[in-house]
């Protein structure tokens, strides 16, 4: 699922490193502040110790939903046939949040509270949750 | 700011309607020429020019010789916020009377729209667009599932928001609803877009410019026809602070600190406001904005509404010119529009009695890693 023509991602942008490694295995990364352990996605800059001490860290992408809403209706053509399609908040156990569509999951059997976790190797461009 | 020291002279507001075929430029270019007649000034006494939006063109097209012209975009928030800097730069002395300017003509194809001509770099949609998250509405309804999930919020108080406001704007003739009843059928029967919300949740585009004028309270005393609104208070919020917190969903913007410093400016209390306009792009906006600002208990917004709370009769009347979704949508400047009717008693058959202070309220933003976060707030006083 290219999504170039509706968003296209930034060569040398200060996430890139987000996308490199997703394209590399999948891998999920957060920036992690390592003077307090906090976590934010994407690209940030700790609000208490600024961005000295920020690195990318692994992290398994797993979480619970927030919040979330159902198109029902497509906004541009290139949706038109995955309408109806979920988009979740899912607040990682690492703390931020990550807005994502949720897949593998009715979208009529969506609830906050829900567990997911990132799909992997289903050669998704974007990093997509399913249910645990 | 001082309460009264700086007053809102001249309203121009043209015809407010879908897919008129005129561009922005113009629009903006009638409610100037309405705005200053409205006030009994000439084209020459304007000294400063904001405008809701980025136009290089205005100043010529317009024939306006200013000091300066500020861009301002900051989402729905952007009307309530050009006024607070038109009151700083006539409290630092840059101008006299400063233009606050709106026009726009999306529904006439005056703007990029959806279906491949969209902007997201420009509108900072962001990544979850990639994957389908597109829209102001989307965004709202993260705010609104949310609010069902923890409160109990239900469709049909959704529902009653927009047979509210659908009542308020079926007298109204510059509505763009007037005398098109609906009833809590109608919303529910109507097609689901991104759940919870459905069309009659929504507001449509519009077409329409608006032009302020606003100066200083010596000038404003000077000028024989103006009758002017005083801006008694005025605060922001910004909802970056509770994402850092991670609660951002149980927000709607960050009403707080923009209330708070509004309320404390004024020198006035929620119980002395006489009628409230809030940004109201969607039916959970009027609900949280109820909550955050106080006029009910947190949770309360939806029965407070369906109980008649925002009716002419009710706790607050609101959004008494039926709002964005069935007023029309002239971005943040349809509750400022209201709110200076209210208080000149141009309101006609929803016009609140002796109406003195009103609430205006701005929000929105939502780009980014999609949320809704900017908000403004004004208190604006009748003249005394």
């Amino acid at each position: 699922m290219s999504r170039d023509s509706i968003a296209p991602l930034i060569t040398g942008d200060l996430d890139t490193p987000i996308w490199d490694a997703w394209a590399d295995g999948n891998r999920f990364l957060l920036h992690r502040c390592g003077t307090c352990g906090r976590h934010d996605w994407p690209a940030s800059c700790c609000p208490e110790h600024g961005m000295s001490a920020m690195e990318w860290v692994d992290t398994p992408g797993t979480g619970v939903v927030d919040t979330y809403t159902i198109f029902h209706r497509a906004y541009i053509k290139e949706l038109a046939s995955e309408v109806p399609y979920a988009m979740a908040v899912v607040r990682l156990d690492e703390g931020p949040y990550f807005h994502t569509r949720l897949v593998g999951v009715d979208p009529a059997a969506v609830k906050s509270g829900m567990r997911v976790r990132v799909r992997k190797g289903a050669g998704d461009d974007f990093p997509l949750f399913a249910p645990e | 700011m001082k309460p009264r020291s700086i007053a809102i002279v001249g309203m121009g507001i043209t015809r407010q309607g879908r897919a008129q075929g005129v561009v922005d430029l113009e629009l903006r270019r009638q409610a100037l020429e309405l705005a200053l007649d409205d006030a009994g000034l000439e084209r020459d006494a304007i000294d400063g020019y904001i405008h809701a939006s980025h136009e290089r063109e205005d100043l010529r097209y317009l024939g306006l010789s200013p000091n300066f012209s500020w861009p301002v975009q900051t989402g729905g928030a952007t009307a309530p916020s050009s006024f607070i800097m038109a009151a700083g730069a006539i409290l630092s002395g840059q101008a006299e009377v400063v233009a606050c300017a709106y026009g726009m003509a999306p529904s006439s194809g005056g703007m990029p729209g959806f279906g491949g001509k969209m902007s997201f770099g420009s509108l900072s949609y962001g990544y979850p667009a990639r994957v389908g998250m597109i829209g102001a509405a989307s965004a709202h309804a993260l705010h609104a599932r949310w609010h069902m999930d923890h409160y109990g919020t239900t469709s049909r108080q959704l529902g009653a928001v927009a047979v509210q406001l659908r009542n308020h704007a079926l007298n109204r003739p510059d509505a763009m609803t007037f005398g098109k009843p609906i009833t809590i059928e109608d919303h529910q029967a109507s097609a689901m877009v991104v759940d919870p919300f459905r069309m009659l949740d929504c507001c449509r585009d519009t077409d329409g410019g608006a032009v302020f004028l606003v100066t200083s309270a010596e000038r404003a005393k000077s000028m024989a026809k103006a009758r002017p609104v005083y801006i008694m208070g005025a605060g922001t919020g910004h909802n970056i602070g509770n994402w850092h917190k991670r609660d951002v969903f149980s927000h709607h913007d960050d009403i707080e600190p923009a209330a708070r410093r509004a309320f404390a400016q004024a020198g006035v209390s929620l119980a002395d406001i006489d009628t409230a306009q809030f940004y109201d792009p969607f039916t959970i906006s009027i609900i949280m904005q109820l909550e955050h600002y106080g006029f009910c208990k947190p949770g309360q917004g939806g029965p407070f509404v369906a109980d008649g709370g925002i009716g002419l009769d009710g706790a607050i009347p609101a959004n008494t010119g039926g709002g964005q979704i069935s007023g029309f949508y002239a971005a943040g400047f349809t509750p400022i529009i209201e709110a200076m009717k209210q208080l000149r008693g141009e309101s006609g058959p929803t016009q609140v009695k002796d109406a003195e202070l009103a609430l205006v309220s701005g929000h929105g933003l939502n780009g980014g890693v999609q949320n809704t976060w900017s908000h403004a707030t004004l208190i604006l006083g009748a003249d005394a």
